[in-house]
């Protein structure tokens, strides 16, 4: 299972593992982050960052003391890049009410793939956007349709590129 | 996925927000009508329980790769904040400074082709 950790869930894992050695306590919403980092990196789930997490992460990694954390969450996770028809969709999705970064966030995990480029899509997104969650279900069936209709004209291996679940880390089933 | 079976017409939040302002009493009684309730919160309970379980693990693990050495609160982060100083920020203050130090624009960025073989999710 692929899944791609939006930029909030991937805050979080971070400031929770940060907090963990500085001997602070997490929030439940910190410990549940942490808590599917660890099941996903257990059963061998493939976690994805966005770029913008990813560049982040980089301009910590100078400092020293925090170079075991991020390098530990690094290895765990590895980049999204935006595929072909990315931005399109991008735009398509917005009609539906989300907000830019929503969509694209939401585009990636369909439109989206590694640096060795040998996927396309993934399984579920990891928010703790629970409105993004709801407006996503809410209008599942017409975005399926949506997605479905633009295929039509897309050659292998956009025409099998697929919605994603967007859940939150606790309810994620690995 | 939920269905809905009719519309509300107050939100999950205002009962919500109802629940937290009502007499211990009330919230008895509310539960004797609703005890579908008490077994969602003995759910999450033992969600948290084998959530704190999971990631004194981690906690453990982590310690470990940094030599036993606690992280000091004083250790500067980024912008001349100090760790401590970040993590008492407030949730928005964070999310913002966040936004502000990834700096990536992803519609700049440019869509790569990827080859019929690549596995789709499907």
């Amino acid at each position: 299972m692929r899944c791609l950790l939006d930029k909030v869930t991937a805050r979080h894992i971070m400031e929770g593992m940060l907090k963990l050695v500085e001997g602070r306590t997490v929030t439940s919403t910190e410990l549940l982050a942490l808590y599917f980092y660890q099941r996903a990196r257990s059963n061998k789930i493939t976690l994805f960052i966005l770029p913008q997490t990813h560049n982040l992460l980089k301009r910590l990694e100078h400092l020293s003391r925090y170079v075991t954390i991020i390098r530990h969450f690094l290895e765990a996770t590895q980049v999204v890049q935006p595929a072909q028809y990315f931005k399109r969709w991008a735009r398509r999705l917005r009609e539906y009410g989300f907000t830019k970064e929503d969509a694209e966030v939401l585009a990636l995990a369909t439109f989206g793939t590694t640096l060795n480029r040998d996927v396309l899509g993934m399984h579920v997104i990891a928010t703790s956007d629970q409105p993004m969650i709801n407006q996503w279900d809410a209008h599942q069936t017409a975005i399926q349709e949506r997605l479905s209709n633009m295929q039509r004209n897309l050659a292998l291996p956009y025409n099998r590129a697929s919605l994603p679940t967007v859940e939150r880390p606790e309810h994620i089933t690995i | 996925m939920q269905t809905n079976i009719f519309t509300l017409p107050v939100s999950l939040e205002q009962i919500a927000a109802l629940i937290k302002r009502m007499h211990p009493e009330d919230r008895q009684r509310l539960l004797t009508m609703v005890p579908e309730l008490a077994a969602e919160a003995i759910k999450q309970e033992k969600l948290l329980e084998e959530a704190n379980r999971t990631v004194e693990r981690l906690k453990a693990e982590l310690l470990v790769e940094l030599g036993g050495e606690p992280l000091s609160s004083d250790e500067p982060f980024l912008d001349g904040l100090t760790l401590r100083q970040y993590l008492e920020l407030s949730e928005a203050e964070r999310a913002k400074l966040w936004d502000e130090w990834s700096e990536a624009v992803l519609e700049d960025m440019d869509e790569v082709e990827v080859p019929a073989n690549a596995l789709s999710a499907r």
